[in-house]
Parts: structure tokens; C-alpha cells; sequence
């Protein structure tokens, strides 16, 4: 707290950070037309159908805003728990936060079958709807965390910064509620409707935010020379895992709670041993590569962490909520509602089978669009204004 | 009794000539109207600077009317500009109101004042179809009536007054 | 009768008049007409309009209410059944211990408290106030949360360009649908496309009314005889009731 930080931008002429930065604007261009393709012709060209609504846009845009709300929790960690040794990177987790979120948000609207009507989305509110919440959670939290950063920056106005990151945090806990209760509020589906959804999404986010927040700063690493220091970046990856174990362990209950009850277990041994596609992604995608694998990295072997190490923790983590979303998501809408409980139905409509999805490229350049998108405008953001801690001043 | 059946069946007969002229008459009376109408410039549902400038407002207000509480007037529907102001090709087809020249088309490409109502609307009246099968539904229904019916009740004396009364 | 009587022009009146004597006097039956509601009048909440379907008489071949609706609304499949609307369709059923085969239209049952509506995030999901359940389609955003959250499966997803929709009955790309209870008919006295269907090409299984008048076909029915709705754990209270299943 008493030490005062410095910070730099960005500045590269690398060759490598400029066909990174034409990679980004192909990728976004390639995404904006899909969605360009997908609104003229109509979703039928996309795999989505009148039983799966929600496909690869929606995995997609649900981990960014995911790890939105979690990359700010490295800021949290020092105006928040007075972690100082994460202050110099509070900045850049706010920065994150920001670009994270208008990806995952740009990708959701984009795949709205009216997206050109974004303008009665802002007008027309119906306050029942947990998604008319989410908009205004949305866009409040880009403008929390604006102000966030802003008393950072502004040095007359530090004093504020533990106010707004106590605000900042609870918002974004308040977000990732709502986020949760897009799902755990529908009684329709079998494996929604579930208070837990909220728990498994706050903890979800804080595993995505850190193991992005770890990833892209290393990115960030290859042309600014700036890096989290081994030993904070070894701090921050044992956090990882106990949010890695806490979710394993609030996935656990949920699933057994669950299969407990007699009306619940056709769902859950879909999920879990006959759903092909979605029990393969929950076993190897979700607990393996997001759950044990992770753990196994961060907690076997030498407890001095290397860089590589806390990387490939990372990413599998990431790879894992991925699986675990895409199963959630798409699983979660593929197995068929039941209108007759103990009666079999049959009709025209896929009542009462397992309903098909198979993404199309459209949604898949939609979903890395939107990623690619988060990451220009946090490159961008890093060459205008000082969000790097300056370890050299320091 | 026989003459007295010619009677009825004769006085039937009459009745169902009657209401086909009516129906005929009726369409030809509203389509002739339309067409005259339109023939003489009369003036729309409010006066021509009003529709200039705020028919998207009168269009708005109806539309939520309509559609969230089921009022259903027609001076400032949609359907009913579209049924006043479409054209009718060579063959006697509707022109869609949307088509490159056609009265919405004209004013909204001139200004480039893009318009999505035509994504949803039907672009022309459905009066046509809609006129023609009411006729044969009505002309069926009513032959049908007329041949089922009993033409003699009692012994000889028809119950005129009754029949009447029943429709 | 579109188009005649109602135009609010003096010359037309004055046809529509003369031409409505004509046919009176002829003896055309204008009782439709007398019952309609008056055009000027907004929906009434002392109204509920329900539907009750008796599926001991609904055949498992038959799907008259379905092409009823289907050819009321303009529904013409693209041949893609994945992405094809359905606002009406067919369930046979099978107890799974007993073997009994029942079969029945699922349709919007145009809830009391219907869960669309609730997570419509601008309101274009809505129920009118006399239970009728729509989908504001100039608000509609296409985010079909409504999709997951409808416990009957009863809404679709325009996923192409539409043609030749119907006047009365709007659809396009993009939005959401669902049955509308034929709400252009019922605003002019008339029964829904299915019900009328299923009277003169199906078997009669299917009763329309206002379930608030007790002295409707419908709500003696549902008093008389024994009625379920279906997942009525989810105390939705539905305005579609379903006998012997």
C-alpha cells in the first residue's frame, strides 16, 4: 500500500505482435460476417434448431462474461483483501474485465435473431426477466469498473480505490448470480431449475477469471517484458486450484442431489454415463481437464511452481469450463422435456428424444470473433493508456 | 298441398336467389367502391398533410392497441392502408405495397427510410380469397339449410310464419 | 366478412348497409357477427378463454387440428423439420407400465402465469387480458429464452425468410412464435382454425369457450366432468385442459 506503483503502456513494433494484431482483426472480420451471414439468411444455416436455441454463441459468450467477472477479482484481491502484492496488476484485471465482457456481450447479441433491435432491449424492460437484470448488471458493471480504474489512475483520488473495489466486487458477484440464474431459474428443463446454478457459476468464474488473467498475461509477456513474478504467479495458481476443487465439489453435490431422486435420474444418467457426446465432454472436458488434471498440476510435484506448470493448469482449466458450459448449455437442452412423467411421447416435434446439435462454422467464427475481439481492444487499450505495472521503476 | 308446396319451394327458390344477389352484390358493391374510391384521389382515413408526417405514429398507436388489447378498428390499420393503396397489376394480381414503386416502396426509397414492417406483413389484402370462399361457404351453408329443411310440416298447411322466424 | 361493414367510409357504409339488408332478407345468417365483440372494445379480463380437449375421441391418425392451423397461419414447412414451426402437433403417448396409448394436440396452453412471460426481457412475451398468451412480435428481440423456458415446447423460432403471411396473422425472421389462440377470430366471434377443424374433418375432441362464464359448453364441461392440465405441478393453471389422459 505505502509503495508507490508505477505503470507503462505497451509499446511493440515486433513483427510477431503485428501479425498477432492482423490475426485478431481477420478473426473479428471472419465473425462479423458469420453473424452477417447467419441474421440474412435466417439460424437455419447455423446448427441451432427449434429444440437447441442455444448453442456455441451462447458457450461462447457465457465463458467470457464468466471470466469477466472473475478477472477482477486479481484487483479485488488488493483494494478488496488487501493482498498488496496483486496491486500493480489490479489495473490490468480491471482492463480485462472490460474488454472480456463486451466480447462475451457483443457475441450474444450479435447472435439475437433481431440483434438491429438492441436499441428495444435498452427501452423495453420487463423486470420479471432475469435477463432484463442482466442488462442492466452488464452495463453497469463495464461503468463500475470504469470508475474502478479511473480513481486508480487519477493518484488524487486513490483513497477511493478500496470503496470502488468493495462496490466493484460485490457487482460483479451480483452479475455472476444473475448469470447463474439465467439457468437455475427455469423450471422447464430438467437439469436447470436449481439454486446450486448460482454457487457452480460464481465459482465457475472465479476459475475461468484466474486462469485467463494468468494466460493473457503471459501473452501480454512475449512483447511488453512484463510479467507476473514467478512467486505471485505461483500464489494466484494455488488460489486456482482451490477454486478448481471448489467447483469440483459443488458439481459433485449438485449431480448427486440430483440423481437422488427418482424424477431427476433420467437427466443425470444422461449427463453422466448415456448422453455420448455430453457424457464423454463431462468426464474428460469437465472433471478431467477442469477438474483433476489442473489440481494434479498445481498440487503434485514440486510445490515451487514453474511458469509452465501454472500454464498448463490454466488452460486445462480453461478447456474444462469450456466442456462443462458446452455440456450445461447444449446437454441441458438436448435431453428432452418431460411433459408426461412415466409415459413415453412420440411426435413430429422431437418430443421425448434426445434433440440433435451440431455446431456450425458460422457460430464457431462468431465465438472466436467475440474472443478475438477482447483481445484487440485489450491490446489497443494497453498502447494508449498505463495499465502495466512497470517492474523496472518498481 | 301440391300447389301450396310449388308455393313454398317457388318462395325458397326466390329466397336463395335473393341472398346470392346479395352476396354478389355486396362484393361487387365493396370492390367497385374501393376501386372508385381510389379512382377519384378521395381523401384517406385523415387529411393528406396528417398521413405525410405522422402516419408512422397513428400506425404505431394502433399497432399496440391491436395487438395488446385486442382493438381492432381499422381507420388506422395497416391492413387497411394496404387494402386502399395497392395496386393491381395487368393480370388484376396485387401488387406487393412494398414492391420498387409501389405506395410505400415509392416515398420509403426516395427518403432511404428503411421500413421492416414487410419482413412480417403480408404485403397484400387477403380479400380476394378471403371474399370468395366466405361467398361459397355462405351459398353452401345456405342451400344446404334450404334442402334439408322440412317443406311441409302438417297436413298440407305449410308453416310459413315459422320457417321465417327460425332464420 | 373483412373488409365490409367495418371501412370507416361513408360510401362504403352506406353499400355495406344496403347490401347487409340484402342478405338479411334473404335469410344469410349474420350470428358470427352479432356475437363478435365490437371492434372498438379492448379484450376483457372477465373473459379466460380455454380450450378443453377430450383425447378418448382424438385419433392417433388423425391431424385435422394441425393442418387447420397450419393452412390458417400460413405455416408452410421448408422441408426442414429441425427448424420447421409448429404451433400445433400430435403427441402419442404410452404409459410405460401399463402400454396405454392415448393421443392429443400439444399446443400453447396459454398459462395463467406463463413462464415465457416471465423471462421475456422486453415484454414482448405477454398474456392478454383475456388470457391469451402472444408474442409481441415488434418488440420480440430473438433471444428465445422464452424457448427454454416453456415447459410444453409449445414456441418456435423463425429461422428464414417468410412469404405470403397472412393479414391477420403476422410472422417473420428473427422472432419467436407461438399459437395465438387464433385471436383474430376470437376478436370477431369465431372459434380457433383447430377446433374447427377438428369439428368438421376431425372427431370433435376439442371445446373452445370462455371459462369464465359458467353457463359456457366448456365451463359446464369442466365442472361436470373430471379434467387435468398437463404438468400441473407446475401450478401454471393453464387455459388448455385435456380429459382421459
Amino acid at each position: 500500500m505505502s509503495k508507490l506503483e508505477h505503470f507503462r503502456i505497451l509499446k511493440s513494433d515486433d513483427s510477431g505482435y503485428r501479425l498477432f494484431i492482423i490475426l485478431l482483426t481477420i478473426l473479428i472480420a471472419v465473425g462479423y460476417a458469420a453473424a452477417h451471414h447467419m441474421e440474412s439468411h435466417g439460424h437455419w444455416v447455423s446448427g441451432m434448431n427449434n429444440q437447441v436455441v442455444w448453442g456455441l454463441p451462447h458457450v461462447f459468450a457465457i465463458l467470457l462474461i464468466l471470466s469477466a467477472s472473475g478477472a477482477l477479482n486479481i484487483g479485488s484481491m488488493s483494494s478488496v483483501f488487501g493482498q498488496s502484492h496483486y496491486k500493480s496488476w489490479s489495473r490490468f484485471s480491471g482492463l480485462l474485465a472490460i474488454v472480456l465482457l463486451v466480447g462475451g456481450l457483443i457475441v450474444l447479441v450479435l447472435d439475437l435473431g433481431r440483434p438491429e433491435r438492441l436499441v428495444v432491449a435498452m427501452t423495453h424492460y420487463n423486470f420479471k426477466s432475469i435477463f432484463a437484470w442482466n442488462i442492466f448488471l452488464y452495463s453497469g458493471f463495464v461503468a463500475v469498473v470504469i470508475v474502478y480504474l479511473w480513481v486508480q489512475f487519477q493518484r488524487s483520488l486513490n483513497h477511493y480505490v478500496e470503496p470502488a473495489g468493495l462496490f466493484a466486487f460485490i457487482w460483479r458477484f451480483v452479475l455472476t448470480s444473475g448469470t447463474g440464474g439465467i439457468f437455475g431459474f427455469i423450471v422447464a428443463r430438467e437439469l436447470y431449475d436449481s439454486a446450486m446454478m448460482i454457487p457452480v457459476f460464481i465459482v465457475l468464474s472465479l476459475v475461468l477469471g484466474t486462469s485467463v488473467f494468468l494466460l493473457v498475461q503471459r501473452l501480454t509477456y512475449r512483447w511488453s517484458g512484463v510479467a507476473l513474478e514467478t512467486e505471485t504467479a505461483g500464489k494466484l495458481a494455488r488460489l486456482l486450484g482451490i477454486f478448481v476443487a471448489l467447483e469440483l465439489f459443488l458439481v459433485m453435490a449438485f449431480h448427486l442431489t440430483s440423481l437422488y431422486s427418482a424424477e431427476h435420474q433420467g437427466v443425470e444418467w444422461f449427463i453422466l454415463s448415456d448422453g455420448g457426446l455430453y457424457t464423454i465432454l463431462f468426464w474428460i472436458g469437465q472433471v478431467g481437464f477442469g477438474g483433476l488434471v489442473p489440481l494434479a498440476v498445481i498440487y503434485a510435484g514440486s510445490p515451487e511452481l514453474s511458469m509452465r506448470r501454472i500454464l498448463v493448469a490454466s488452460g486445462c482449466a480453461v478447456v474444462g469450463a469450456f466442456a462443462q458450459l458446452y455440456v450445461l448449455i447444449v446437454g441441458g437442452q438436448a435431453y428432452p422435456q418431460i411433459l408426461f412423467p412415466g409415459k413415453t411421447v412420440q411426435s413430429s416435434f422431437y418430443d421425448g428424444v434426445v434433440a440433435s446439435y451440431s455446431p456450425s462454422i458460422y457460430e464457431l467464427a462468431l465465438g472466436v470473433g467475440g474472443v478475438s475481439l477482447s483481445m484487440l481492444g485489450l491490446f489497443v487499450l494497453l498502447r494508449i493508456l498505463p495499465f502495466l505495472p512497470d517492474n523496472r521503476a518498481g | 298441398m301440391v300447389k301450396v308446396c310449388n308455393q313454398v319451394v317457388i318462395k325458397r327458390i326466390v329466397r336463395v336467389m335473393a341472398s346470392v344477389f346479395g352476396l354478389l352484390f355486396s362484393v361487387a358493391l365493396l370492390a367497385d367502391t374501393l376501386e372508385q374510391m381510389r379512382a377519384d384521389g378521395v381523401q384517406c382515413v385523415e387529411p393528406t398533410e396528417i398521413m405525410r408526417k405522422q402516419h408512422m405514429e397513428l400506425l404505431l398507436h394502433q399497432r399496440d392497441l391491436t395487438m395488446r388489447e385486442g382493438i381492432r378498428t381499422r381507420q388506422h390499420s395497416l391492413n387497411q392502408c394496404i387494402e386502399c393503396h395497392v395496386q393491381k397489376n395487368n393480370q388484376g394480381d396485387y401488387i406487393p405495397v412494398n414492391a420498387p414503386e409501389q405506395f410505400c416502396a415509392s416515398c420509403h426509397n426516395f427518403t432511404s427510410v428503411a421500413i421492416d414492417c414487410f419482413d412480417c406483413h403480408a404485403t397484400t389484402p387477403d380479400l380476394p380469397q378471403s371474399a370468395n370462399a366466405l361467398i361459397q361457404q355462405a351459398l353452401s351453408e345456405l342451400i344446404a339449410q334450404e334442402l334439408t329443411l322440412p317443406i311441409v310440416k302438417r297436413s298440407g298447411v305449410p308453416e310459413l310464419h315459422n320457417i321465417e322466424v327460425n332464420r | 366478412m373483412t373488409g365490409s361493414g367495418t371501412v370507416s367510409r361513408r360510401s362504403l357504409l352506406k353499400g355495406a348497409t344496403a347490401c347487409a339488408a340484402i342478405t338479411a332478407a334473404g335469410g344469410f345468417r349474420i350470428v358470427e357477427l352479432a356475437m363478435a365483440k365490437s371492434p372498438e372494445d379492448a379484450a376483457s379480463s372477465l373473459v379466460r378463454w380455454g380450450m378443453l380437449i377430450d383425447t378418448e375421441k382424438c385419433a392417433s391418425d388423425c391431424d385435422a387440428c394441425v393442418s387447420g392451423c397450419n393452412s390458417e397461419h400460413n405455416l408452410e414447412g421448408m422441408g426442414r423439420p429441425e427448424t420447421d414451426a409448429q404451433w400445433i402437433r400430435k403427441l402419442d403417448i404410452t404409459d410405460n407400465q401399463t402400454g396405454h396409448v392415448s393421443s392429443l394436440p400439444m399446443l400453447c396452453q396459454h398459462c395463467e402465469n406463463p413462464p415465457c412471460v416471465d423471462v421475456c426481457p422486453t415484454g414482448a412475451s405477454f398474456k392478454r387480458e383475456d388470457g391469451i398468451v402472444l408474442v409481441d412480435k415488434h418488440t420480440c428481440i430473438g433471444c428465445r429464452y422464452c424457448v427454454i423456458a416453456c415447459p410444453y415446447k409449445a414456441r418456435s423460432f423463425v429461422h428464414e425468410n417468410l412469404h405470403n403471411q397472412k393479414s391477420y396473422s403476422p410472422r417473420g425472421k428473427g422472432t419467436v412464435e407461438s399459437c395465438t389462440f387464433c385471436v383474430h377470430r376470437i376478436d370477431n366471434g369465431r372459434t380457433p382454425a383447430c377446433v374447427e377443424s377438428c369439428q368438421s374433418d376431425g372427431n370433435g375432441a376439442m371445446v373452445f369457450g370462455d371459462l369464465n362464464d359458467k353457463a359456457s359448453e366448456i365451463a359446464v364441461k369442466i365442472k361436470s366432468e373430471p379434467s387435468r392440465q398437463v404438468r400441473e405441478d407446475l401450478e401454471l393453471n393453464t387455459g388448455v385442459r385435456y380429459q382421459n389422459v
